[in-house]
């Protein structure tokens, strides 16, 4: 029995290079996202935007078979499943990971049987060349760093203070951020590497204020750049901070207070729940109407990763394989989201504007010039 | 510059508090509690379960937080470290079991309240207390304080009193100290309330200060060991070396960055006991 399944697996392994024939008209789309673990909470959002995108094409008379399958946000887990979806489910796509690390574990299954894998949300600067199959639609982490050094300049920053957590994150875009403001004529005066568990930055805050910096760049997360902005303003420190897109969280000002106040950063994704455009009302109401909460930026990045595959898969005549649908995907112009446009470059990375954000009033507000 | 030296005497009081507290315990019980770590951040969360979660006045949260870090360091006492001792484990085995217990509880603790980071403060930033040029929080003011009382009171208390020399015949040898009729695991409990005590007092002042993470107690208490080590367990020679350590801390982080803070103080604790391999608190063997 044994033997049997192993043999199934590998034949099918081997037809599944050849063709996916598209049973009946139905797309199966595979869908690896962490739904359960840390990251979980994440992966229950993406499904439930992937459920609403399914029913409303079931309304529009197109059905698709979607397998869910969960990679605990942990790498090793993530492969065992898309080797299934890949070599059992026989999907041409894959939307996912949602966690950078299990987008890039799984990158090489993908690229090696001609598996499109479209991720919602993984950031990380190395899966700009993760593959030839392989897509993304929020921008590498290398972006943010670019245009907040190119903003620094454009608002007179020029000797810039860099506070980086000492991490692939952190470390990647403190240093394009560095490269991008000296080559534009700015000075980075000083530049420190912390710790993910450090919890007092003021003696490097002490030595900033005598080195009389224009702005401080913090490249970390939400809770380590709140610190500092807090034990800068408690240092009597009022230096401009200009900081990441992940510190636009709620709790990034519950725990630096009013420090909080005037800090500015980039945000790539253009998803705006408030937004006007019918894309998002019709998204936004949809949602609501069926979970009865308001959907957020995982929510919205799943919806387009999901929606655009379909729409692009929709294009092709005959049955959907990998390898047409990768050439339709090179081929596409542009995919109108509900998280903004989307567009590739070379790389499968998305080309999107950047926008500007503050803190003002406790409240993430567009930064107005 | 004077801000360069009011942070190392800031970050010397909470060295100096932490390894005080780990010193006298120490001492007491001739054996490395590293589960103190554990009971400093328990104290930390204690007091935001008490004050914010509950919504306790700060004052009662803060003295309920340290009896119960109290309660925790005689639990730790009475349920592993006595039953340990009557099994006549070995110092190394008593060691292996602190690890432990500190690896447990910082888990627990971690799953009880996620690993993210929890604060005490909310809504305005009050710049801190302007001290010569330079400013100081409440918190690492009190630190400092507190530090210095303590100096003075376990340096009178050491030399003057029946309890001093009682705790200094217990360093020596629990063999000898039992022969002339000292009750040693009264003393070592007496120890680790008073040590946990002053651990918890610890642990709320740097949350008070900066933030609540599980693994905040790690970076203190590894500094205060190397102090007490460094330092001879002695009171004034405790402070001497954690205003050194302190120093030493703040010069490189100001010179060479913040990344090479930890390293600096660890080759150098490594190179102090290449120099001298018994440490300061253990005598050489004669």
């Amino acid at each position: 029995m044994a033997i049997f399944l192993c043999l199934a697996v590998v034949v099918g392994g081997i037809f599944g290079l050849v063709s996916y024939s598209a049973v009946g008209g139905t797309l199966r789309v595979g869908v690896l996202f962490p739904m359960t673990g840390e990251a979980g909470s994440y992966g229950e959002k993406g499904l439930k935007a992937v459920r609403l995108a399914q029913s409303q094409l079931k309304d529009l008379g197109r059905s698709v078979e979607i397998i869910v399958e969960d990679s605990k946000a942990e790498p090793a887990r993530g492969v065992a499943a898309a080797r299934k979806l890949v070599n059992v489910d026989k999907v041409p796509v894959i939307v996912g990971d949602i966690v950078s690390a299990v987008t890039l574990a799984i990158a090489p299954i993908a690229e090696q049987n001609g598996v499109v894998l479209i991720s919602p949300t993984s950031s990380a600067p190395a899966i700009t060349n993760a593959g030839e199959y392989i897509y993304r639609i929020w921008p590498s982490d290398l972006a943010e760093g670019r245009e907040i050094a190119s903003l620094a300049i454009k608002r007179g920053y020029k000797r810039v203070v860099v506070m980086h957590m000492n991490n692939d994150y952190g470390a990647a875009i403190a240093s394009i951020f560095e490269k991008t403001l000296q080559s534009a004529g700015g000075t980075v005066l000083s530049k420190s590497g912390y710790l993910p568990s450090e919890t007092d930055f003021r003696s490097v805050l002490s030595s900033v204020t005598s080195q009389r910096a224009d702005a401080i760049y913090v490249a970390g997360y939400f809770a380590d750049t709140a610190l500092i902005v807090r034990q800068a303003r408690e240092l009597g420190n009022k230096t401009q901070f200009l900081g990441t897109t992940a510190i636009e969280d709620e709790k990034f000002i519950t725990l630096a207070g009013d420090a909080s106040e005037g800090i500015i950063y980039p945000l790539a994704t253009g998803f705006d729940t408030n937004s006007s455009n019918t894309n998002v009302r019709s998204f936004v109401d949809a949602f609501v109407k069926r979970y009865n909460e308001q959907p957020g930026w995982v929510e919205a990045q799943v919806f387009d990763a999901f929606m655009l595959a379909i729409d692009v898969a929709g294009k092709i005549s005959g049955s959907v394989t990998g390898k047409k649908l990768k050439e339709a995907m090179d081929n596409m112009d542009s995919y109108d989201g509900v998280a903004g446009k989307v567009k590739f470059d070379e790389n499968g990375d998305v080309v999107k504007p950047v926008i500007f954000k503050t803190v003002r009033s406790g409240k993430f507000v567009p930064l107005t010039p | 510059m004077e801000q360069l030296i009011v942070n190392a005497l800031a970050s010397a009081g909470q060295i100096y508090l932490v390894g005080a507290g780990f010193a006298i315990i120490y001492l007491s019980g001739r054996f490395f509690h590293f589960a103190h770590g554990a009971v400093i951040t328990a104290a930390a969360y204690a007091y935001y379960v008490f004050n914010v979660t509950w919504a306790w006045p700060a004052i009662i949260s803060f003295v309920v937080a340290v009896i119960s870090a109290s309660v925790s360091g005689a639990a730790l006492e009475l349920l592993v470290y006595r039953p340990l001792r009557n099994r006549k484990a070995s110092t190394t085995g008593l060691l292996l079991a602190s690890l432990g217990l500190y690896v447990g509880l910082i888990n627990l603790l971690a799953l009880s309240f996620g690993e993210q980071t929890l604060t005490l403060k909310a809504g305005a930033v009050a710049p801190g207390i302007h001290l010569i040029n330079a400013r100081i929080s409440e918190p690492q003011l009190f630190m400092v304080a507190m530090a210095a009382v303590l100096l003075a009171l376990l340096h009178l208390i050491g030399n003057n009193t029946l309890m001093g020399k009682r705790f200094r015949a217990l360093s020596e040898s629990h063999a000898l100290a039992g022969v002339v009729g000292i009750n040693i695991d009264h003393m070592i409990l007496g120890g680790i309330v008073v040590g946990s005590a002053i651990g918890g007092t610890v642990g709320i002042l740097t949350a008070l200060d900066t933030a609540i993470r599980p693994f905040m107690g790690l970076q203190p208490l590894m500094l205060g060991v190397v102090a007490v080590i460094i330092g001879r367990g002695q009171p004034i020679a405790l402070g001497a070396s954690v205003l050194f350590i302190a120093g030493l801390q703040v010069i490189v982080t100001a010179y060479l960055g913040l990344h090479w803070r930890d390293p600096v103080v660890f080759l150098l604790l490594i190179a102090f006991l290449m120099l001298r391999p018994y440490g300061a608190i253990l005598k050489k063997p004669s």
